[in-house]
């Protein structure tokens, strides 16, 4: 055998162990994504630790104060928090507020006929109005999946940028930058302002159709989309083969909810062939990077691949 | 204050200049200064006190407790060594102390410096796995395991290209050696692992 064909060899095996290994190294977790800026807190307010979640609470009060507005009641809230849901109470009425981190998504069953499934970095606020009825309003940022028996005429979902009136069906709304989005998958789903908007134009919205509305604009006149792909992130695995990067980091944005650009858009060609679980997102991007051999940084809430030098 | 006088053009430590400049400011209470240190070398502590602990949240506390305190004593903070060296060497006294802590043995330490020392000798050499063993599956276990059989800096080369996604030109930049080591050292922690982990790959 010649000398080069033995360093060929070599850096199969090489290239072989180091692939291997990449799937042994993916339970290691990485850094949770706000340990650095909890680390900075403490030199921005000297002498007071601040514990994370505390922006979350902020929301917690905006989201009270527009349900308060929404019910029209002006009574006292305090909020209880423990770990992932925090409870706002008052005299006669509670909203639960479940929160969603980074790569976690999380079921829930309100009733025998509501299920939700809220995507990562959302949050969804049910308010409950009594025990022996079931809750009828839910306030929503970010993303979720909701299916709906008929049985739940009149369940509304309010967001920042508009009410979802739900007539029994399957769909999914996401919320990002003041603009609610919503799919439908099957039945009917109407749109419609908030109380405090001035436009009263209310769409319907029939299965394998998608509207989306601004705050203070009224909604775009449905159009077929392929619901499919609006729906990819309750997806529990990926599964690409030969797929373009582009596609494949599509498919992330949508399942993460997280944006992915690229440095070039060449890089968009490269082929990906793999199969992922619901891992955190920075894995499988380090798994995709390190196969193609590109590399990523991130950017605010951007994530970018680029090619080293 | 110092803080609006003194205007801050590192985004990155590459070299001793940077380094020394950095603690200089950090000594006169620089916040932005401080947010590069931590914004640099978080996650390389944060791995490197995962191999120790195999635990996400007592690694990131333990990252945490070491950059507060360094915040708190920012004024007398002289490391007399490379920043990194002293970093990393800080975040293993740090995991070797909590991992002691967990045995009952510990207590019969507290207050008694010399005993501390003995003890903290010993968890290096005996069995620094423990803390992991409690709460982690067998595969935690021996990558855990597997990182720590690892030289020093064949290590620190390996978690920062595999886990921090450094690229070779930029570990060697920074710490002063050829690409080619870097690929070197990768190649060999990759063999090394292999090894020790094979029974959890085929």
């Amino acid at each position: 055998m010649t000398k080069r064909g033995k360093n060929n060899d070599s850096n199969d095996a090489y290239k072989k162990q180091a692939d291997a290994l990449w799937h042994v190294f993916s339970s290691v977790p990485p850094p949770s994504d706000d340990l650095e800026s909890r680390i900075i807190s403490v030199s921005t307010k000297p002498g007071s630790k601040n514990k994370p979640g505390i922006t979350s609470i902020s929301w917690v009060y905006r989201a009270a104060a527009a349900i308060i507005l929404l019910i029209g009641a002006g009574m006292l809230y305090y909020y209880i928090s423990d770990s992932d849901v925090t409870y706002i109470t008052e005299t006669s009425r509670e909203a639960i507020i479940y929160n969603t981190e980074h790569d976690q998504i999380i079921d829930i069953h309100l009733t025998d006929h509501i299920y939700i499934q809220l995507n990562s970095q959302s949050e969804l606020q049910v308010l409950s109005y009594d025990d022996k009825l079931a809750p009828r309003l839910v306030f929503l940022t970010g993303e979720a999946y909701f299916n709906i028996d008929k049985a739940q005429e009149g369940f509304e979902i309010i967001t920042e940028a508009g009410v979802v009136q739900v007539m029994g069906t399957a769909f999914n709304v996401r919320v990002k930058d003041e603009e609610v989005e919503v799919a439908v998958a099957s039945g009917v789903v109407a749109l419609r302002g908030l109380p405090e908007e001035e436009t009263d134009t209310v769409v319907q919205i029939p299965a394998g159709h998608k509207s989306l509305k601004k705050r203070n604009a009224p909604a775009v006149e449905p159009f077929p989309v392929d619901v499919g792909l609006y729906l990819l992130w309750r997806n529990e695995r990926f599964v690409f083969e030969q797929t373009p990067l582009h596609d494949v980091l599509r498919n992330l944005e949508r399942a993460y909810n997280v944006r992915i650009d690229l440095h070039s858009k060449d890089l968009g060609q490269i082929r990906v062939t793999g199969e992922f679980g619901r891992e955190p997102l920075m894995q499988i991007l380090n798994e995709i990077c390190w196969s193609a051999n590109l590399r990523y940084r991130q950017v605010d809430e951007t994530y970018i691949l680029y090619q080293p030098d | 204050m110092y803080i609006t006088d003194v205007s801050l053009n590192i985004d990155r430590i590459t070299s001793k200049e940077d380094e020394s400049r950095i603690v200089d400011l950090i000594n006169e209470g620089n916040e932005v200064a401080f947010q590069v240190l931590v914004r640099h070398y978080t996650k390389r502590l944060y791995y490197y006190a995962w191999q120790f602990l195999g635990d996400q949240h007592i690694a990131e506390d333990i990252v945490q407790d070491l950059f507060t305190e360094i915040w708190i004593k920012r004024k007398s903070w002289h490391p007399n060594e490379t920043l990194l060296g002293y970093l990393l060497k800080s975040i293993k006294n740090r995991c070797l102390r909590y991992i002691q802590k967990q045995r009952p043995i510990a207590s019969s330490s507290i207050g008694n410096p010399a005993r501390e020392q003995f003890e903290k000798a010993m968890a290096s050499v005996v069995d620094i796995h423990s803390a992991a063993r409690i709460e982690n599956s067998l595969m935690e276990q021996d990558i855990v395991e597997a990182l720590q059989d690892l030289p020093e800096r064949c290590g620190l080369i390996f978690r920062m290209h595999r886990f921090e996604g450094v690229s070779q030109k930029q570990i060697a930049k920074e710490l002063g050696i050829s690409v080619k080591t870097v690929g070197n050292q990768i190649q060999r922690a990759v063999g090394i692992l292999y090894k020790k982990l094979k029974h959890h790959i085929e």
